[in-house]
């Protein structure tokens, strides 16, 4: 074996393990079952480009049901190893019978294995893990042989079963009868076995006459088997004789000799079936796992898209009918709001209904013989504080209904195959959204009851300055008459309002106005209040879209990785 | 029946968005409805069916007696359809296979006239990979009402012949198969009596399991190298006495009732009476919301408002008033100068009610879109909270999807049409009421132009004719007196505005009740009413979950119609 081939193969293998390892990372998200199968294909190929014609090599029978592929097996080794039946579809799993413990090599098929000691013999398969029998025999000293399920029964898994033992195999025994060697399910594995130059053996089982030996010659000349090396076996009440040299004993002999032929098939031809398998495996890779995954991809990147341009509603909470008996409250309180022309406009406003009343107050005053108490203000209509956290709920849920139109729309519009559980778990509770609300309007409320009895900011400030003073504790009563007396004082001084009377007037007023604006401490708060909501909203909304978006992005992978991955396919391929 | 049971079945598949049962696919191997509704007692076909190499020929020939047919044991073996039929039949026979099979067919004629309608066919392979065999098999199988199954110990349990006679079996009554298991004799030689009684019993046990029958089928055990052993002989009696015309009418009537049956169990499994429910469910669920989120608010609050709203009732009495005063002399001339003076009042009104003096879509604009109680917002948050719960609702509103935007806003513009749809027809209807006034119009002429006349010349020439003569002339010099030409100037102008007034006031006061009566009765026409058009834009936006409750309604309805039709024949 020349060492350059061996370097061309390890190249090879290397860059194999390098895609798998690159096809583990990759986020599959619901094609993982496809992926999980391609590895498993990929790792049988590794398996292949590591074996440097070992003593054993591992031959396959495969065969339809019923066609007697372990009692071929057993009759091979001249003893009950595998377990037989006359009832169809019996063996469910491979068993392989080897000489001794290294005649299996660690991990092949890539299940967990039993060993079915003398106790457990004959050995029955099983699905989804490899028996292994060891049983000394002439040809176990030579080869190792895998017992499998059949091609075409009817239990699928069977069907699985057996391909992975051919995927795995060095060498194949293919088991036919009279009445199942024109059947279809065997026809790829010819093929494949000619391709990957895998050595085959043909075996008529249960033969009856010599022209049925010869229609499969031809049919086998036919499918890229022209020398195929067949051998007959009678059926046990038929008289027919197979000819010298396809009977069980010269079968024995080929089956022995089938490592050799592994180990000493030429150089180029091995090297050349091996890179034909690569080359498959990788051909799948591309068709099976990249080509449908971009196509994921796809669906996944226009998704993000409109993602992206999913605009945050904004949650139109406004807290101020929370506030506002509090802001009038601390308003009839402040000294600056009294002094400022504010109150002048507002005691302005009220001159045509006490005019429009006057008639009435009079007649009451009149009747009863005093003035009626000023009506209480009424709360302007609509003042009930709307249902904030309901109202936030609302915006929520209309953000994820656009989210599942998204994933979950019909034909092109969604993500194909995506599970409507998978996205309904995707998503945050609306209530959360309601919590938001509760909180501020809780902080808020608490805000205010601590408000509620304490004098505003300017007024306590300007009471701490004026306690001092005689009289100071009364300022806040008698500052109304502030802007009055002002004017007063001013038109008496003046007689006739002049420039600078005006300007004083002015000036005054802007500043009061101003001041008692910003000293406002409960529309600040209420300001504050909305822009948290809003904030913790946009938040909240955003963290949504971020748990789908990333959900998404775990559907497929980047278009980066995929052609990354394309590319080392590309290399790979060249390179064989 | 079943005609009707498969466009049934295609409707529900439609409706489901699911797969069409197998038994309707282009070119399922079922028996055809021209094969099951054929009246007339004509032939019937019983045909060999079985995998590549499983003895079907050898079989035929075994219970012909003779060699009709060649026997092979290599290559592609039987490549056409071999016909036994009557000399009478052979004409109709040839001429059917022709159609389903041309140029790949012989007959074979026979003079048995106990056997005159039976027709026994042996037709190629289904497993093998001669593709054409299975094609030829296949349109065959779409006439044969008793088809003969026929495996053998090792391939009974092949997965491919159990495919094709799952989809056979969904068309014909299983009591018209008969299944043999051929090459006993292999089994019986090897492994003995039992193990050959086993595996039968394996093979019936697979068939129940595979078209689901309640209990296993009977598996004639034959070998055709052996004609005197095994079920055999009795399988060959059987055969070899043709059937009664009323038994193959009933194998017939058995066949329908199988494709009714598997049709029956398609619609079955899927679901609808689930479907049903949770549309059913589903639609209260939207009821309610619509009627408690949307619809409740609307006629509690905003419709009331609407109602009191200044505007509504001044445009429509403006309108009213408008119309009326076109009919009085003078008082128009005095209702075009007072009219400008009255809008400039009305700047002094709120925004809102000066803009739904504007028309009545701008009247409804103001009350159904206000800030802070959008309908639009409202419609989406309902829906959008509707599909959190119902992720069905988005397949119902799939072509509405009432919880975006866009959508939500039509369906508040659709409000507001329809509010201001009902206003524009009270307008006019509370016009065509206020047609017939009190006065008729020699009263009206006679309040305004006879006013005109007498106050300031007919009153005052009579008084001063009844005084005499130099009263007369007095007068007609006073008359043209300004101080009298200003007291009757004034007069008048005092006399038409109080009019003027008492027509407005008179208008409106008509409005008013008749508004009062729109709102109070419910049996108003409801083109008129307000509430009767929110509460018809409410069932508006239910229409997509009733439309697809009624959808499901209806096909299970018929379901059930089916089955108890099938119930009554059974």
């Amino acid at each position: 074996m020349g060492g350059m081939m061996a370097d061309g193969m390890d190249r090879l293998a290397e860059r194999i393990v390098a895609i798998d390892a690159e096809v583990s990372r990759l986020r599959s998200g619901a094609m993982a079952l496809v992926v999980e199968r391609w590895r498993g294909d990929a790792k049988a190929t590794l398996f292949h480009l590591g074996r440097r014609g070992e003593r054993r090599a591992m031959v396959v029978v495969l065969g339809g049901t019923g066609t007697g592929k372990s009692t071929l097996v057993n009759r091979l080794l001249g003893s009950e190893v595998s377990a037989t039946s006359f009832r169809r579809t019996f063996t469910s799993g491979a068993v392989a019978v080897a000489g001794d413990d290294s005649g299996v090599p660690a991990g092949w098929l890539g299940l967990e294995r039993s060993i079915a000691g003398p106790e457990d013999r004959p050995a029955r398969g099983e699905a989804g893990r490899l028996v292994v029998a060891i049983h000394e025999s002439p040809v176990t000293k030579r080869v190792t042989l895998v017992d499998t399920p059949d091609l075409d029964g009817d239990q699928p898994v069977h069907h699985a079963e057996a391909d992975r033992a051919f995927r795995w195999g060095e060498a194949l025994v293919f088991v036919v009868t009279p009445e199942k060697y024109q059947m279809t399910e065997l026809l790829p594995y010819y093929r494949l076995a000619r391709r990957y130059a895998l050595p085959a053996v043909f075996v008529m089982n249960k033969c009856e006459e010599a022209s049925v030996l010869e229609d499969y010659r031809k049919q086998l000349g036919e499918r890229d088997w022209p020398e195929a090396g067949l051998y007959a076996i009678p059926r046990d009440d038929a008289a027919y004789e197979p000819p010298a040299g396809t009977d069980l004993g010269a079968l024995r002999d080929r089956v022995e000799a089938l490592s050799r032929e592994v180990a000493e098939a030429p150089v180029e031809a091995r090297q050349n079936a091996l890179r034909g398998r690569a080359g498959d495996v990788l051909g799948r890779l591309r068709d099976q796992v990249i080509a449908p995954l971009r196509d994921r991809r796809r669906q996944v990147d226009r998704i993000l898209e409109s993602l992206g341009s999913l605009t945050t509603p904004l949650p139109g909470v406004d807290v101020s009918p929370v506030t506002q008996q509090l802001q009038r409250r601390l308003r009839e309180q402040s000294v600056l709001y009294l002094v400022g022309p504010q109150r002048i406009l507002d005691r302005v406003r009220q001159v045509p209904g006490l005019l429009s009343r006057l008639p009435r107050t009079a007649w009451d005053f009149l009747a009863t013989g005093r003035a009626p108490a000023a009506a209480p203000p009424s709360a302007p209509p609509g003042t009930t504080p709307p249902d904030f956290a309901s109202e936030l709920t609302d915006q929520f849920r209309i953000l994820q209904s656009r989210i599942d139109d998204l994933l979950l729309g019909e034909g092109e519009d969604g993500l194909a195959g995506a599970d409507a559980a998978a996205v309904a778990g995707l998503k945050i509770a609306p209530e959360t959204a309601a919590r938001i609300a509760e909180e501020e309007i809780e902080q808020l409320r608490r805000w205010l009851e601590e408000r509620w009895n304490k004098t505003p900011r300017d007024t306590a400030l300007l009471e701490k300055v004026l306690k001092r003073l005689p009289g100071g504790k009364n300022v806040g009563r008698w500052s109304e008459a502030a802007p009055y007396l002002l004017a007063i004082i001013l038109a008496t001084h003046g007689a006739v309002f002049g420039h600078l009377d005006l300007l004083i007037l002015g000036s005054y007023s802007l500043t009061t106005w101003l001041a008692e604006r910003l000293s406002n401490e409960v529309a600040a708060r209420t300001r504050q209040a909305n822009q948290r909501i809003a904030e913790r909203f946009s938040e909240l909304a955003e963290a949504q879209v971020e748990r789908v978006w990333s959900w998404l992005e775990g559907q497929a992978p980047t278009a980066a990785e995929l052609s990354r991955l394309e590319r080392m396919a590309e290399d790979a391929g060249d390179g064989t | 029946m079943t005609e009707d049971l498969r466009r049934l079945a295609r409707e529900i598949a439609e409706e489901t968005g699911g797969e069409l049962p197998s038994l309707l696919a282009d070119d399922a191997p079922v028996l055809d409805a021209t094969v099951l509704e054929e009246e007339r007692a004509g032939m019937y076909l019983v045909g060999l069916i079985g995998g590549k190499d499983v003895g079907k020929s050898a079989l035929v020939n075994a219970l012909v007696g003779y060699e009709i047919t060649e026997r092979t044991s290599y290559g592609p073996g039987t490549e056409i359809a071999i016909a036994y039929a009557h000399r009478s039949q052979a004409e109709a026979v040839r001429s059917l296979l022709e159609r389903e099979a041309p140029g790949r067919h012989r007959v074979v004629q026979h003079e048995n006239d106990a056997l005159a309608r039976q027709v026994l066919v042996d037709l190629p392979d289904i497993d093998s990979h001669w593709s054409g065999h299975v094609e030829l098999t296949r349109r065959m199988l779409k006439h044969m009402l008793y088809p003969i199954w026929v495996q053998s110990v090792e391939k009974y349990a092949d997965q491919r012949p159990q495919q094709l006679l799952e989809l056979v079996a969904a068309g014909n009554a299983p009591e018209n198969f008969i299944f043999c298991l051929n090459k006993v004799d292999q089994v019986h030689a090897r492994e003995g009596e039992a193990a050959a009684r086993e595996l039968a019993e394996d093979y019936a046990r697979r068939l129940a399991a595979l078209l689901k029958l309640p209990e296993r089928p009977r598996v004639w055990m034959v070998s055709a190298l052996h004609p005197e052993r095994y079920d055999l002989p009795a399988l060959r009696r059987m055969l070899a006495e043709q059937k009664s015309e009323s038994l193959v009418a009933e194998a017939r009537r058995q066949a329908v009732a199988r494709q009714g049956f598997s049709l029956a169990r398609w619609i079955e499994t899927q679901g609808l009476e689930q479907r049903l429910r949770t549309t059913e469910r589903l639609l209260k669920a939207v009821e309610e919301e619509v009627a408690a989120r949307l619809v409740a608010p609307l006629l509690e609050r905003t419709v009331p408002q609407l109602e009191r709203d200044p505007a509504y009732r001044m445009a429509m009495a403006d309108e009213l008033m408008a119309q009326r005063v076109q009919r009085w002399p003078i008082v128009n001339i005095v209702h075009a100068v007072l009219g400008p003076a009255l809008s400039v009042l009305r700047r002094r009104l709120p925004l809102a009610q000066q803009q739904g003096l504007q028309g009545a879509e701008a009247l409804a604009e103001a009350h159904v879109g206000t800030a802070g109680a959008a309908t639009a917002a409202k419609v989406a948050a309902t829906f959008a909270f509707l599909r959190q719960s119902w992720p069905q609702v988005g397949g119902l509103y799939a072509r509405r999807r009432l919880w975006e935007p866009m959508n939500a806003e039509q369906a508040e513009a659709d409000l507001r049409q329809r509010l201001a749809g009902a206003i524009e027809a009270q307008r006019e209807t509370a016009g065509q009421l206020m047609k017939g006034g009190v006065f008729s119009a020699v009263g009206r002429l006679l309040l305004t132009v006879g006013a005109l006349l007498w106050f300031p010349l007919v009153q005052p020439v009579l008084s001063a004719r009844v005084d005499g003569v130099a009263d007369m002339v007095r007068l007609a010099v006073s008359l043209l007196g300004v101080e009298m030409l200003l007291k009757h100037v004034t007069f008048l102008g005092m006399y038409y505005v109080f009019l003027w007034a008492a027509l407005k006031w008179r208008t409106q006061r008509r409005v008013d009740k008749l508004v009062e009566r729109w709102g109070r009765s419910g049996q108003m026409d409801a083109r008129l009413s307000l509430e009767a058009q929110v509460v018809a834009w409410g069932s508006d936006l239910l229409a997509p979950a009733r439309a697809g409750r009624d959808r499901l309604a209806e096909l299970v309805q018929r379901v059930e119609e089916h089955t108890q039709l099938r119930g009554k024949s059974a």
